[in-house]
């Protein structure tokens, strides 16, 4: 076989659980891919296909082995290796010998150094069976898992026991072992449909072949067949099925044949349950998906199954009988949860522990409700939004002790709202609770009503600061309080308020946890919990704005602008609107330039203990045009920032300063700045401190990276 | 209606299913237990590297989950049968439906899957990895590969499989409440069967009121202590240890925390702290098992 053809390697594996096999088929194929790539071995595309029996990876156009290349071995001078009579010396044998060739074999070749002895030997062209028999075992078992499983007598582990393999390069068996599994092309089908054991004949017939036993091992086409029969079997009882994107990925991968069937249930409970905990119910227990008329939620629900059909109806029976059993679960909590109000439940959070470090959510409550109202406050919030806003704070954890969240956390917030809507609290009141954990992440939907998004603001400040004060900052993949989502969250939040400065907003939520009824007494950490909290905060900002796309130099140069000091994450990413709008111009990227060699000509001064002096801007006796230039031009910007906000905007502010290039020009190309006259050298110090201060105004200009000065660049 | 199996010809089939495959089959341990891992041929036997196979019908109980008789699916007490096979064999989930098919049930027109469901025994100190068996939607097993028993990793990895029997029996019959599944065919009864509830539904009343109300709960904290102090002392006997009376006593003090916590004797964190006096009395029994070695082991027995 000399003929590039499909490379297949398929693991055959007890059930491994869906949300594991995704990434464990990608793990897979980066490290067959690796292993290619590092022989040199040439080939096509290469795929990671799964089903909860098997790991897969199929590479096209595979070359059968690494690439053939000549080389060169030098010996010993050439003087050395042969006598007189041109007969090898010992020197020679020895080099011979040393590569497992007679001495005859080698030749005389001219290096700059002079005549030498070499060999010319043959290097790779090692079949890829070989090269992956012996370099898949290694990272193969060290590819990692959430949860790992030993079987057996326990020499190996895995995320589940391993039970077949089949590797195969075009028709060719390949002498591969893993978990001591030798390879064959013996592979099984689906284990009521066709389970085999059935013959491989090629890495190209597998895909069908499995097709064949029932097992559709594309996870895309999978999902693709699955929406159309789930689509099929809603149709026929008159609905459609609830999108959830989320469900129909994890249910896809739960089954090796996309079979779909509707059942029903009473019509009390699409009747008596609000839609949100009917959902969830099906969802939660059954992975099941909503179907739904025109008018609504339909009493009927749709699941995957891993059989094509059910012609004696107990699949579906038996689904109908457990989502029943649930559905009435559900309906009982939600009764019993309104036979009191929301309210009555708060002295119980009393003993509902928030951390083992920061006191009970009761505490927390109180705690959210004063910074709440510091915040709105301070925003100017209307009499009946603060009063929403404490009210909705005070009820906002109550859930956390309802049957319905007991039975469902994933409805905490939206369990709460509910509740609060029945019990007749303001709309503004159940709606702030309903929402209390959005946004999910750095996309997800913001709250609808500014008491909402207070609410949440208030609730992450408080937690992020008692988070960090008590040390559960979060480094690499370690985030036990899922800080980093909170902060996500924060940012996002206080992006929606304009006038919000966070800085203050921080200290005051180290200031809640002050002790007493409040909880833990944590003021002594202040001093070094908000400055790390503003830091951690403006990398949450980062990685926001990198998914709006901007460049990290852009983060940086307006992200140096802002601290514990002034944290206003709303006018950051104005900011950051303004500098990508600008980005493309030339007089920008020259003017960010000239900023730079203002930032090292300041530093460069203030080393040799220069006195730098705004107020000494134009004060030599004689100042020269290009001087007088760039004070006037400096000083106009100046006019213009005092006139705040009531001015032009970032983008007009920006383009205003780079208008200044062929001003700066002169002045660097024209002026010596460290004249001999200490006067003059003064003056000019002060003049490029000012412009220093307007240049960098909107945005640390000197971040922003100019082309052919990368090395300067200091990504965050 | 005839019923298709009933849950002694169920328990019947298992065995002489697992007794062909060469499983001991043995009787449900004489103690009050939560589950059947909690047996001694399990707990001990999943330990060291001795080769185990031991099939039985244990009889749980599990206070909280009492119902006085009034759910149609939950009970104090229900009936586990309980496999467990050392070292697990490479074709024990085909043994597992074959057995499913020995009490009728046609794999063929079910959906049977295996849903990731990692087991944890906080008291037993033990800890696996598996799945949960649902037949059309419906948890019928678990299925465990052991990885960790009494606080020790084991290295030769026992796997058990654990038959939720009512359920099963509820799904075989197509009868949506536990008390009416068929225990016995009987002519001579009413139905031409003895359902459950005949022999359970007292017990099921009266246990839940035990446990939810009248049991004292002072008493049972006493009989707690005296329980741990026992097995304490006869692990650390001179002459000792005396391993089985010892963990039978840790199996009483578990019993007795079950007890408590229905009737809600607990605040969170005296709830765990009683949990971990309970490891540390199964944690303790495993290692002088161990220390015993396999050959006391061979002769052991409870």
């Amino acid at each position: 076989m000399n003929e590039r053809a499909t490379l297949l390697l398929e693991l055959g594996t007890e059930e491994i659980p869906a949300r594991m096999l995704p990434g464990a088929a990608a793990d897979l194929a980066r490290i067959v891919a690796e292993v290619l790539d590092r022989s040199g071995i040439a080939h096509g595309e290469v795929e990671a296909l799964w089903t909860p029996r098997r790991l897969a990876v199929r590479v096209r156009e595979t070359a059968p082995a690494s690439p053939v290349r000549e080389e060169t071995l030098t010996g010993p001078p050439a003087r050395a290796a042969w006598d007189a009579d041109g007969r090898p010396t010992r020197a020679a044998e020895g080099f011979a010998r040393k590569h497992g060739v007679e001495a005859a074999a080698l030749e005389r070749v001219e290096t700059p150094r002079g005549e030498y002895a070499a060999l010319r030997v043959r290097r790779g062209g090692e079949p890829v069976g070989e090269i992956l028999g012996r370099e898949l075992p290694g990272p193969v078992a060290r590819m990692s898992f959430p949860k790992t499983m030993r079987w057996g007598d326990g020499q190996f582990r895995f995320v589940r026991p391993v039970h077949w393999i089949v590797a195969l390069h075009g028709e060719e068996v390949l002498p591969v072992e893993l978990f001591g599994v030798r390879a064959g092309r013996r592979t099984r089908g689906h284990r009521t449909l066709g389970p085999g054991p059935h013959e491989v004949s090629s890495a190209d017939s597998w895909e069908d072949l499995l097709r064949a036993a029932g097992v559709v091992v594309d996870p895309a086409r999978r999902r693709e067949r699955l929406v159309a029969a789930l689509g099929e079997a809603a149709a026929g009882a008159g609905g459609r099925i609830v999108d959830d994107p989320e469900l129909l990925e994890e249910v896809a991968d739960m089954v090796e044949y996309p079979g779909a069937l509707v059942g029903s249930f009473d019509e009390r409970f699409p009747r008596e349950l609000p839609p949100e905990v009917l959902r969830t119910c099906l969802r939660h227990h059954q992975k099941a998906f909503l179907v739904a008329g025109e008018d609504g939620p339909l009493p009927a629900f749709g699941v995957a199954v891993n059989v094509p059909g059910d012609p004696e109806g107990h699949v579906r029976r038996g689904h109908e009988w457990v989502v029943s059993g649930r559905l009435e679960d559900a309906l009982f909590f939600w009764r019993e949860d309104r036979r009191r109000p929301l309210a009555d439940r708060f002295e119980e959070l009393g003993g509902v522990v928030f951390h083992r470090d920061l006191g009970t959510y009761a505490e927390k409550a109180r705690r959210v409700a004063r910074l709440a109202d510091l915040v709105g406050g301070g925003l100017g919030l209307a009499a009946e939004e603060r009063d929403a806003l404490d009210r909705a704070a005070r009820l906002c954890r109550c859930d956390l002790v309802t049957g319905l969240v007991g039975e469902f956390p994933e409805l905490q917030g939206v369990a709460g709202g509910l509740l609060a809507r029945a019990d007749g609290e303001p709309e503004a009141v159940a709606t702030a609770i309903y929402h209390l954990y959005e946004p999910a992440g750095a996309e997800g939907e913001l709250p609808p009503t500014r008491v909402a998004r207070l609410l949440g603001l208030a609730d992450r400040l408080d937690t992020l600061a008692g988070g960090f004060a008590v040390g559960l900052v979060p480094s690499g993949s370690r985030d036990p309080f899922a800080l980093r989502r909170a902060g996500l969250a924060l940012v996002r939040l206080a992006e929606s308020e304009p006038d919000l400065d966070l800085g203050p907003a921080l200290r005051e939520a180290i200031a809640g946890y002050a002790g007493g009824e409040l909880g833990p007494d944590l003021r002594d950490r202040a001093g070094e919990t908000v400055p790390r909290l503003a830091e951690f905060l403006l990398d949450r900002f980062g990685s926001i704005a990198e998914r709006r796309g901007a460049r990290y130099d852009e983060i940086a140069a307006v992200t140096a602008l802002a601290g514990a000091r002034s944290l206003r994450f709303h006018d950051l990413f104005r900011r950051l609107e303004a500098l990508a709008e600008i980005r493309g111009s030339e007089d920008f990227l020259a003017l960010a330039a000239a900023a730079k060699r203002v930032r090292n000509i300041l530093a460069q001064a203030r080393e040799r203990g220069e006195t730098i002096d705004p107020a000494l801007a134009g004060t030599a006796p004689e100042t020269p045009a290009p001087e007088r230039e760039l004070l006037a031009a400096v000083e106009e910007l100046e006019r213009v920032a005092r006139a705040g906000d009531a001015g032009p905007g970032y983008a007009e502010r920006l383009r205003a300063i780079a208008r200044l290039r062929p001003v700066v020009d002169r002045f660097f190309d024209e002026i010596l700045v460290f004249d001999p006259d200490e006067t003059a050298r003064r003056a000019r110090l002060g003049l490029l401190a000012r412009f220093a201060a307007r240049a960098h105004e909107v945005a640390d200009l000197a971040e922003i990276v100019v082309e052919g000065d990368r090395e300067e660049a200091s990504p965050r | 209606m005839k019923p298709k199996m009933t849950l002694q010809e169920m328990i019947a089939a298992l065995s002489a299913f697992w007794s062909e495959r060469g499983c001991v089959v043995h009787q449900p341990y004489d103690m009050e237990v939560g589950a059947g891992t909690m047996h001694p041929e399990t707990f001990f036997r999943s330990l060291g590297d001795v080769p185990w196979r031991v099939a039985y019908c244990q009889p749980s109980r599990r206070p909280a989950d009492g119902r006085y008789g009034e759910n149609p699916m939950r009970v104090y007490k229900h009936f586990q049968y309980q496999v467990v096979l050392k070292p697990s064999p490479a074709d024990v989930q085909d043994l597992y439906l074959a057995s499913l098919e020995a009490m009728g049930i046609d794999p063929r027109v079910h959906d049977i899957r295996f849903e990731e469901d990692n087991w944890e025994s906080p008291t037993l100190g033990a800890s696996g990895v598996g799945w949960q068996v649902t037949m059309d939607g419906m948890e019928i097993s678990q299925f465990t590969y052991f990885q960790v028993m009494g606080g020790v990793d084991l290295r030769v990895i026992p796997v058990e499989l654990t038959y939720g029997l009512e359920r099963i029996c509820m799904f075989i019959n197509d009868i949506r409440n536990i008390f009416d599944i068929p225990w016995a065919r009987a002519d001579w009864h009413e139905g031409g069967i003895v359902p459950y509830g005949a022999l359970r539904l007292r017990a099921e009343r009266e246990q839940s009121a035990w446990c939810f109300r009248l049991a004292d709960v002072d008493e049972h904290r006493r009989q707690f202590e005296v329980a741990e102090r026992e097995a304490r002392r006869l692990l650390e006997a001179e002459d000792g240890p005396y391993l089985v009376p010892a963990y039978e006593r840790a199996l009483e003090a578990s019993h007795l925390f079950n007890v408590l916590d229905a009737r809600g004797a607990f605040s969170v964190t005296e709830r765990q702290e009683l949990i971990g006096r309970i490891r540390r009395l199964s944690v303790a029994c495993a290692k002088a098992w161990l220390a015993a070695g396999d050959a006391a082991a061979e002769e052991a027995g409870s």
